[in-house]
């Protein structure tokens, strides 16, 4: 087994993952108060709320506000955090609760100020049809294709049947295709 | 199979979670319906579009208020460390000082409460006594001593407290407050941590010089999201004849 597999957990599935070994005990400590500890849980969830902010919000300086506003809330009450489901699950209902708050906001996508005036990358056309979706529409395609959420894992995180979350991602996925072709005109 | 059947379960289909002769079933169906192989390839699309939003973006940087103000935890002790002080000292004013004495009668119920601030950032601060205990005439040292029962350990206790004149205030310093065996994480122990409302119920008994049993025990009122409000003390005294009839005497 060649050495760049070292220090790396390979899963059932054979996608090569990074350990998790310290994200348990980094959050008994963040639960006694351990400002550092949940510094390193910032550091290691950050990207991945930031990325559900944006594709939520449509807008970076927005993104960023909810990313504040989540963790904020995070560090509020992880002392009350019993550990009945993992950090980041629970990090994620927070940041969807205060997504959520903004979601029935209709904003377009604004693109990131470094990116203006260079050629508009995929990603960016993508989230510019995204946030012209319906609310639950953004959502369910944002925690399945963003966060790469599994349809159970969605129903637990929006309290929804299995049966709602496939139906709605369907015609997310319909209403999403309508509406890029509608904005670029065929499919890329 | 009919169009609509397939539509429904094309989600499926893709997602390969039909079993085999269901999926089979659909590949026939497709192979001579037009409508639906276009609406096969609509999702196809768009899924591969939206498979972009996988990529993971870089946060900015956010103010860490975590990392800027004082430990959580160490405020928070801080703040409850301080909120058992002055418990502490409210109960000893209430042993001893001559204002309380008269306040309680044999065998009855006396309730003070201690109101508690919550600010909008959710920190629990600590209001003053001002509403709960009469002024005092003259700077005064108390001392007492009792058994402090902590769930299921008692330690016994020995605190002083200096009553300050005029401000109505009742201060113990922490290293003045003394408690056998030490618990192990010293005087927080008696009032545990706001997150951990079974901690707050402790009941001190002691008994005054006439052989008098008061027993003061404490519960915390919250409001509806679980934030403490309020602390409350009751005490209640057993008269010795009836003390000692209690204890078969």
């Amino acid at each position: 087994v060649p050495n760049i597999f070292d220090g790396l957990v390979l899963k059932d599935s054979g996608q090569v993952a990074q350990p998790r070994a310290d994200a348990s005990d980094l959050t008994a400590r963040a639960r006694r108060g351990d400002a550092a500890a949940f510094d390193a849980l910032y550091e290691m969830h950050k990207d991945r709320i930031f990325t559900l902010c944006l594709n939520m919000s449509g807008n970076h300086e927005e993104a960023g506000d909810l990313l504040q506003e989540t963790f904020t809330r995070a560090w509020r009450g992880v002392r009350k955090f019993r550990g009945h489901s993992s950090f980041g699950t629970w990090l994620y209902k927070i940041a969807i609760n205060v997504c959520r708050a903004t979601a029935n906001k209709k904003t377009p996508f604004l693109p990131d100020i470094a990116d203006v005036g260079k050629d508009q990358p995929l990603i960016d056309c993508v989230r510019v049809t995204l946030s012209q979706l319906r609310p639950d529409y953004r959502l369910v395609l944002t925690l399945r294709y963003s966060q790469k959420l599994s349809y159970a894992e969605i129903a637990e995180q929006l309290d929804w049947s299995l049966a709602k979350v496939k139906v709605t991602i369907h015609r997310a996925k319909q209403a999403f295709r309508d509406e890029y072709i509608s904005e670029n005109g065929n499919i890329v | 199979m009919k169009c609509h059947e397939v539509l429904d379960k094309l989600m499926d289909f893709t997602d390969e979670e039909l079993a085999t002769d269901e999926a089979a079933l659909i590949e026939q169906h497709l192979a001579k319906c037009n409508a639906c192989r276009e609406e096969l390839a609509a999702l196809n699309e768009a899924e591969g579009l939206l498979g972009s939003l996988a990529i993971l973006e870089n946060a900015p940087e956010i103010t860490r208020h975590w990392m800027l103000s004082p430990k959580k935890g160490h405020r928070s002790r801080y703040l409850w460390q301080t909120a058992g002080v002055m418990m502490i000292g409210f109960i000893v004013l209430l042993l001893l000082h001559p204002w309380s004495k008269s306040s309680i009668d044999n065998s009855s119920e006396n309730r003070l409460s201690q109101q508690l601030a919550t600010t909008p950032e959710g920190i629990v601060s600590l209001g003053t006594q001002e509403d709960n205990i009469a002024p005092i005439a003259k700077p005064e040292i108390s001392q007492a001593s009792a058994k402090v029962a902590v769930q299921d350990k008692s330690y016994n206790l020995a605190a002083t407290a200096e009553a300050i004149p005029d401000k109505t205030q009742l201060v113990a310093e922490p290293e003045k407050i003394v408690l056998e065996p030490e618990p192990p994480d010293g005087i927080i122990l008696i009032l545990g941590e706001p997150e951990e409302p079974e901690s707050f119920d402790y009941a001190m008994q002691t008994t005054l010089p006439d052989g008098t049993q008061r027993i003061t025990s404490s519960e915390i009122k919250r409001d509806a999201e679980g934030r403490p409000v309020e602390i409350v003390l009751v005490s209640k005294e057993i008269a010795p004849s009836e003390n000692e009839r209690v204890n078969g005497g």
